[in-house]
């Protein structure tokens, strides 16, 4: 019985350090370069991808915003970066940071601390970005960026080369609840590019009242065969009331033909899918300026459309599986432990 | 039974602080704590390609920059948006203003495997210039290398090795 106790009891004090060691792999190393991510998110935001990604918030004015960044070397060789904040703007489907150190309104309520970092090969440091927002600011959403900078080698010849690495700052400012996020897919198209590349080309409309990333990707179905899913080129950011096109490469493997096409889009938690019957152009046509062959799709109503939570890939479910076997052996060693007593 | 209980309370006391100290750290304020949100990183070489020596009287010179490195490695979906910008370019006193250099992405290649799209642009450097864009859909670390040219006017400029700065952003 003695015995049987002191398995049960090493077996249990080491269930933290497997919990802990075996299953989580040592870190690897970082990409090469430099590297940034968000360490922190709202507990009511926890399950948008958006705001895992960026900081994304809705406060009143007033409010003091707090997050946590991590900086990461991943050169071989000890760097020292600059941190602070940048303005940004949304505009022709991109979110783009200004040059330098260019301020705006939010920019201006922030601060990044401690504004310097020195570090080592691999090695990570913490920036400590406040947001202040005035009492007296006014209701909207505004556009900013924290950065990371590692600047140029002064020796370099020619044109030297610096590196940023920022974190995006989509902050809505205005009492009371944080106004929605939501889209229309409009219209679609099969036609071809200006270059002559068959595309699926919709339009979409930003219905909500906060900016929108949206990716997405296209299927297509003709009796047996199906396509995709395709992705769309290239995501866009939109703002509220504006609409944009957003288009799908079909590539040389789609037959010409008539196809239901169901788009699907999203931007964090928003998802969206639109169904219609497209025309696909040949392969080879006489290309002129904008789509000479493109046919509009019938559009078919759309199975209700979902507020659903983007594909998360699946944790780490090590600790889980760990628990589970140390469970079975204490249990087992207990059992053994009291047979054998009482026999 | 005496000599057994103990080693129920050290069991009990273990799967305690096992289970509970991971809870524990995300309720103690409005902020939650992420382990594997990923990063995400860029490189590039310390300097572009050494400048090409171009003929007196010839209109444009051409700077190649290649091995601008993008990795994805957040464990989330996200788009991301890498631009460029340039300061002007100096010789002595002579300088070639930046909104005379126009950036071309040439390619935009991925390692191995099926990844993400992401897709190449251009544009005056005096301002931010889209030099890729694509999303990473947190399905691993896909990693892309970005090519390109800086193409400058250097009609009636003064002979000479003109240097400068291309900043290169991701966010």
């Amino acid at each position: 019985m003695r015995t049987g106790c002191r398995i049960v009891v090493g077996l249990l004090l080491a269930l933290p350090l497997v919990m802990q060691g075996p299953v989580r792999a040592q870190p690897e190393p970082p990409p090469p370069g430099l590297g940034i991510r968000l360490l922190e998110v709202p507990v009511a935001a926890a399950d948008d991808p958006r705001a895992n990604v960026y900081i994304v918030d809705h406060v009143a004015p007033g409010a003091v915003v707090s997050r946590q960044v991590e900086v990461i070397n991943g050169e071989q060789e000890r760097v020292s970066v600059l941190a602070y904040p940048a303005a940004a703007q949304v505009a022709d489907g991109a979110f783009s940071a200004a040059e330098g150190r260019g301020s705006n309104e939010l920019a201006g309520w922030m601060t990044v601390q401690p504004d310097a970092l020195d570090l080592g090969p691999g090695e990570r440091g913490v920036l400590q970005v406040t947001i202040r927002v005035p009492a007296d600011a006014a209701d909207g959403e505004r556009f900013a960026v924290v950065f990371a900078e590692r600047p140029d080698a002064a020796d370099a010849d020619g044109v030297s080369i610096a590196l940023r690495a920022g974190i995006r700052v989509y902050l809505s400012v205005g009492e009371g609840p944080e106004g929605t996020s939501d889209f229309s897919i409009q219209t679609f198209v099969a036609g071809r590019d200006p270059a002559g590349e068959r595309v699926l080309a919709a339009k979409v409309l930003n219905t909500g009242e906060r900016t929108l990333d949206l990716t997405g990707e296209l299927v297509l179905t003709s009796g047996s065969l199906t396509v995709g899913p395709l992705d769309v080129d290239e995501p866009v950011t939109i703002r509220p009331g504006e609409a944009t096109d957003t288009t799908v490469r079909l590539g040389e493997e789609v037959p010409a033909g008539e196809w239901l096409a169901r788009l699907t889009l999203r931007s964090g938690l928003v998802e969206r899918s639109a169904d219609g019957v497209v025309q696909v152009p040949a392969l080879s046509a006489v290309v002129t300026d904008g789509m000479p062959d493109a046919v509009a799709a019938t559009m078919v109503p759309a199975p209700p459309e979902v507020d659903a939570a983007a594909p998360r890939p699946s944790r780490d479910r090590g600790g889980a599986v760990a628990l589970s076997l140390m469970l079975l052996v204490v249990v087992g060693a207990l059992l053994g432990a009291t047979y054998r007593r009482r026999r | 039974m005496s000599r057994r209980s103990p080693a129920i309370v050290v069991a009990a006391v273990s799967m305690l602080l096992a289970l509970a100290s991971p809870a524990a750290a995300g309720s103690t304020n409005l902020s939650l704590t992420l382990t594997n949100s990923g990063a995400l990183s860029i490189a590039a070489p310390a300097a572009a390609s050494a400048s090409s020596e171009a003929a007196a009287g010839v209109g444009t010179a051409t700077i190649t920059v290649s091995g601008i490195t993008i990795t994805d490695s957040r464990t989330l979906p996200g788009v991301f948006t890498a631009t460029a910008t340039a300061t002007n370019l100096t010789s002595g006193a002579d300088t070639i203003a930046n909104s005379a250099l126009l950036w071309t992405t040439t390619s935009v290649t991925s390692g191995a495997g099926p990844v993400p799209a992401a897709v190449g642009g251009g544009g005056v450097l005096s301002a931010p210039a889209v030099i890729a864009v694509g999303v990473g859909l947190g399905l691993g670390a896909p990693s892309y290398t970005v090519n390109g040219t800086i193409t400058a006017n250097i009609g009636g400029k003064a002979p000479g090795t003109y240097t400068g700065v291309l900043t290169t952003s991701i966010l």
